[in-house]
């Protein structure tokens, strides 16, 4: 007799199990081997069902990881150009609040014309000697500047033009100890010159004994000499010194220009000084 | 030093002194770094090398002072040549030579820019001027000094001595 082929036996048996098996499932009669295999085949099933979800779950973790990582980053670029463009609009508010002020001023003040010129305070910005209040500005003559005009803010008289360049000027401040001005008190019209000090405080001297100077009055350019215009506000009298051996009268002005603080500066370009030594022969 | 690196560097320094120094101020004053750095480059170096040094930061910073051109640079020229006499000292290599150096240049340079101003017809507030600026100033650049000589110790030691030439 031929010998079946191992594999066909096998094949056989098995759909006989198969059939043996389903007949008596029906029955219920497979349940105890059921059981037995179970038992076994449970607790080996929990724990590779959990270690697969672990695994699962630290693979989910990675990509999680992952996709926070990308999204922080994209979070923080979004963050980093919000900062920048917060920065930005704030020192575009900041010169906006600047030039409106000034605007304002040169409404108020219709008789001169002005140029905004822009402190190079972050690039060549000031004096370098602690002796010295200088400040270079970012217009010359390409812009109209000349020697000698004067330049303010909205708060008061900031100095006048001593260098031109074609791009650039030297500003000479009030408060430099080179520095003169004609001036006036706006209550009793008492007339004086306020310098600079060595140190950036300004002194009010030549003041007529007699006339009332007051602490807390306004100081103003008078226009005597012809080098500023009138009625410019330079500051306020802190204290008088007056001795009745002494001829003249001194007076303590805080200036009303914060010269540590300057961004942007008028010009007045219609205003030159007056030029006395063409007058001599 | 390298003639070209020695502009650049003080170029730099002039800078920084003009822009900021002005936000670094304490008690008013901001301390002279141009001058710190030639002295010390003058004790370390001699009047020699100093005195270059003293001519290219004091013309840098006449530039963009308001003081007539060349006061810087004279009074400068001035203080190397006498901080560089320190580079005979035995005591170059401590610390309290760049101290004493700085006190009496920062002194000497305060005070030739007040007579220069007075020169020029300023009235000048001597007690007001010596208590509110030349005191602060003279206290801030000595306690800067040491700073500054250590840096340029170290490049005097990394560069080496050489001619300068053009």
């Amino acid at each position: 007799m031929k010998r079946l082929p191992t594999r066909s036996t096998v094949l056989i048996i098995l759909v006989l199990l198969s059939l043996v098996g389903l007949t008596l499932d029906q029955n219920e009669d497979l349940l105890p081997i059921e059981d037995l295999a179970l038992r076994f085949v449970v607790p080996v099933q929990e724990k590779l069902t959990s270690l697969a979800s672990s695994i699962s779950d630290l693979t989910q973790a990675t990509q999680d990881i992952r996709e926070l990582h990308r999204r922080n980053e994209e979070l923080q670029g979004l963050a980093d150009s919000l900062m920048i463009e917060n920065v930005r609009l704030k020192e575009i508010e900041s010169e906006n609040e600047t030039l409106r002020r000034l605007l304002g001023f040169t409404q108020a003040n219709p008789t001169h014309s002005y140029k905004a010129a822009e402190v190079k305070g972050r690039v060549i910005g000031r004096a370098p000697s602690n002796f010295l209040s200088y400040l270079i500005i970012d217009s010359g003559s390409q812009q109209g500047i000349e020697k000698g005009m004067p330049v303010v803010t909205e708060r008061g008289l900031v100095g006048r033009i001593t260098d031109v360049g074609s791009n650039w000027a030297k500003v000479m401040l009030i408060i430099d100890p080179s520095s003169s001005v004609n001036a006036l008190i706006q209550t009793s019209r008492a007339t004086g010159v306020v310098e600079g000090q060595v140190g950036g405080s300004l002194v009010m001297k030549y003041i007529p004994q007699g006339e009332t100077v007051n602490v807390n009055d306004i100081v103003l350019t008078s226009g005597l000499g012809g080098n500023f215009p009138q009625k410019l506000i330079i500051g306020q009298v802190t204290a008088v010194h007056q001795r009745d051996i002494e001829m003249f009268q001194q007076a303590d002005i805080r200036p009303t220009v914060d010269f540590n603080n300057l961004e942007i500066v008028l010009v007045i370009t219609n205003f030159l000084p007056d030029d006395f030594e063409r007058l001599v022969p | 030093m390298n003639i070209y690196a020695t502009i650049l560097l003080l170029i730099a320094t002039v800078i920084i002194q003009t822009t900021a120094m002005p936000h670094l101020t304490i008690m008013g004053v901001k301390p002279d770094l141009v001058l710190l750095m030639v002295i010390s480059w003058s004790l370390l170096r001699g009047a020699q090398e100093g005195v270059i040094w003293a001519l290219i930061g004091g013309m840098g910073l006449d530039l963009l002072s308001g003081a007539p051109f060349g006061t810087s640079t004279v009074a400068l020229v001035a203080l190397s040549l006498l901080a560089g006499m320190g580079e005979l000292s035995v005591f170059r290599t401590h610390i309290t030579l760049p101290l004493i150096a700085t006190l009496i240049a920062t002194l000497a340079y305060d005070l030739f820019f007040l007579l220069l101003l007075h020169m020029q017809g300023c009235s000048i507030a001597w007690t007001d001027s010596l208590n509110k600026v030349v005191l602060p100033s003279t206290l801030f650049n000595v306690l800067l000094a040491p700073f500054v000589y250590k840096a340029l110790y170290w490049l005097h030691r990394k560069t080496g001595r050489e001619e300068i030439a053009w």
